[in-house]
């Protein structure tokens, strides 16, 4: 392996990709239409109701039941009761829920004495959250017929919750990372087929030289298409990640080490696909269950047990678990194991890769 | 003169396909040597092994000391290739090409006095792509130059040039080669062969049926001599001809020469008899009639 040459064939090769019009489209334009696109589907507001998670720590009482009527009735609102003495916060949070009604245990008594107090539960800075809160204040005294009591809201703060398209950011990256595979399997058969790989051994360029510069393209590539769904994510739509210097260093590693996991596969797909007819399917065959089961668009806690058990089989799964964990739930822990096995896996499908191709030259 | 290319009872198999069968010989430093055969003889299978392309099936090889399938990067620094199949990337342009060849392989030779040699300058910045089949190959040529190579494979250098492209390709072979560079010349235009080649070896069917150089092989194979008679237009035959002449053609006379004493008396017996003649040559055979001659006959099967 040399350094110069591979920076050579890095340079050639980029050059080359603004010359095409996808690749800058896919780059740079996808990206930005895309998260535009999440974003306004999935960002503040939104579309249809907001769910709102209730729960009720006192005795069922006509206040709560009016109440509960009064959210229904305003159209507003998809309503999920949440059982007494379970904790709110894991439930919205496994339920991506952003706003939480608790009526405390003494409410009916209160109210009925002309002043009460409800729990609030938001992500502080949750525009959303903060639009709706003098709504469901409102809702809550039509409900009970108590248009004269005054009931005080006391707003518990959540972090980590966040807004539906903060879900998406990671989704998104993981989106741009397994492009790479569809790169791959049409560039190694046609790389093969037009035999470039030969021409290029005669710049003394080897395989492992090739696929490293072409695997340092993709890096730096995916990183900008990254960059730019995050800085609109923020810009625009005000996604409220948690974005911390080691967190988004330890994101620059997932993603990273999924590229080198998802280049590994693409790899080894080009390697057995024969021409671009079959390059289209073979790619197609790949990505479009990850896209869908991975967790990409939706959790994967919404799909029938046997897909979930799929899901896991599924190595962008893995990618999505990890940023996931970094960039909505400040959790470092549990990351490591998923990037010493996209680490582990892309390594090990990259050798396995690089011994078929050499035993596939000479056929 | 020191041997650059050994190569003795080298065999491969594709499958079930012998394409090359248990063949030998060498280049000498120097040379310009030209691997000859009709398609599918084998030539370029054999080239590619010397390339380090291929890995053969048995046999010896060595190629400037090395063992081609054990190559450094010193090797590619020593050879250059122009493959038969010459391709590369579709939106690079024959400039960025040669930069790319020239600083991967830490040459000194200039891109564009590279162009000039293959008369390709005016096409410098056009995508490859765009570029007609015979510019292709004249870029694939200045690609097997631009190393300053001691030795370089030309498989079919001259397929698909115009007449003016090739005469000028050939010129630049002839140019190398008072460089003291070592070609190994792939060609089906025999005149090529003949002009070019120090040697010649002649392959079919996957093994070297002759070896030598042209003139060594004219001489071995040559039948005879043939003596043309082409009469003037209007006369479509003629009877009063010496005897030894036969029809080829309407008013195209031909006879085999083995003798001077032939010769001259068939030529005395049409100068006497006074018949119009257009035009009276003799065809001497050349490495083309030997070709065909070595060519057509089945290589021994044993
Ligand atoms: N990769 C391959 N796999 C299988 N058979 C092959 C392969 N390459 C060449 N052959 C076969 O080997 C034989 C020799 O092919 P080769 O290309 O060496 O011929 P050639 O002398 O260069 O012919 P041409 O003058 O047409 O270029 C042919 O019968 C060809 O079909
Ligand atoms: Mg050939």
């Amino acid at each position: 392996m040399n350094l110069k040459r591979i920076l050579l064939y890095f340079r050639l090769h980029t050059k080359l990709f603004f010359r095409t019009r996808s690749g800058p489209f896919f780059l740079i334009i996808f990206p930005v239409i895309l998260m535009l696109l999440f974003g306004s589907i999935f960002g503040s507001g939104g579309i249809g109701k907001t769910s709102i998670a209730v729960q009720n720590d006192g005795p069922d009482s006509p206040y709560i039941q009016g109440s509960l009527a009064a959210f229904n009735a305003s159209g507003l609102f998809s309503v999920s009761l949440v059982p007494a003495g379970e904790n709110i916060t894991s439930y919205m949070k496994a339920n991506s829920i952003d706003i939480g009604v608790v009526f405390p245990a003494n409410f009916t008594s209160s109210i009925s004495n002309r002043s009460a107090v409800v729990q609030y539960y938001s992500e502080p800075g949750d525009q959303t959250a903060s639009t709706l809160q003098p709504v469901i204040l409102n809702l809550i005294l039509t409900g009970t017929g108590s248009t004269t009591a005054t009931v005080y809201t006391q707003e518990v703060s959540v972090s980590g919750l966040g807004k539906a398209v903060d879900y998406y950011i990671p989704a998104l990256l993981g989106y741009t990372i397994i492009n790479g595979i569809f790169s791959m399997v049409y560039e190694v058969p046609n790389y093969r087929k037009d035999r470039i790989f030969r021409q290029l051994s005669f710049a003394n360029l080897s395989k492992p030289e090739w696929l490293a510069a072409t695997t340092l393209f993709y890096a730096v590539t995916t990183l900008i298409s990254d960059v730019i769904i995050f800085g609109i994510g923020v810009s625009v739509f005000n996604v409220s990640l948690q974005v911390s210097i080691p967190g988004i260093l330890l994101s620059v590693v997932v993603i990273l080490s999924g590229l080198l996991l998802f280049t590994a596969i693409g790899l080894l797909a080009g390697l057995y696909t024969k021409d671009e007819e079959s390059a289209s399917l073979v790619a197609n065959t790949i990505f479009f269950p990850m896209l869908f089961l991975s967790g990409v668009f939706y959790p994967i806690s919404v799909l029938p047990s046997y897909l979930q058990t799929v899901a896991y089989a599924l190595p962008l799964t893995y990618f999505n678990l990890a940023l996931k964990d970094i960039l909505l739930y400040n959790a470092f822990s549990q990351v490591l194991l998923e990037i010493v096995f996209m680490v582990l896996a892309g390594i090990g499908l990259f050798a396995f890769s690089s011994f078929l191709a050499t035993r596939k030259q000479d056929e | 003169m020191s041997e650059i290319i050994k190569v003795e009872n080298l065999t491969k198999r594709y499958g079930t396909l012998e394409a090359v069968r248990g063949i030998s010989f060498h280049v000498n430093a120097g040379e310009v040597f030209s691997l000859l055969g009709p398609n599918g003889a084998g030539k370029t299978t054999t080239v590619e092994i010397l390339e380090g392309v291929r890995k053969r099936t048995s046999g010896h090889v060595a190629v400037l000391g090395y063992d081609p399938e054990k190559i450094d990067e010193t090797f590619r620094k020593r050879v250059g290739v122009l493959p038969q199949d010459f391709n590369f990337l579709q939106r690079i342009t024959p400039l960025e090409a040669l930069e790319f060849f020239i600083g991967s392989l830490e040459s000194r030779m200039d891109p564009v006095e590279l162009l000039k040699t293959v008369d390709l300058v005016d096409r410098k910045d056009v995508y490859f792509s765009k570029l007609s089949g015979g510019q292709k190959q004249k870029l694939g040529i200045a690609i097997a130059l631009s190393n300053d190579a001691e030795l370089i494979f030309l498989d079919e250098p001259t397929a698909g040039l115009d007449p003016i492209s090739r005469k000028s390709i050939q010129q630049v072979m002839r140019n190398l080669r008072s460089l003291g560079k070592t070609i190994f010349l792939t060609t089906h235009y025999l005149e090529e062969a003949e002009k070019l080649a120090d040697r010649v070896a002649i392959v079919n069917h996957g093994i070297i049926v002759d070896e030598g150089t042209p003139e060594e092989l004219v001489q071995k194979n040559k039948t005879h001599d043939t003596l043309v008679v082409s009469l003037a237009r209007d006369h479509a035959t003629e009877t009063a001809l010496p005897k030894g002449l036969v029809m080829k053609s309407p008013g195209v006379y031909e006879m085999p020469v083995t003798s001077n004493d032939d010769l001259f008396s068939v030529l005395d017996s049409i100068a006497k008899s006074r018949i119009p003649v257009d035009n009276i040559y003799l065809k001497r055979e050349n490495l083309e009639d030997v070709f065909m001659r070595v060519v057509g006959v089945e290589p021994d099967e044993s």
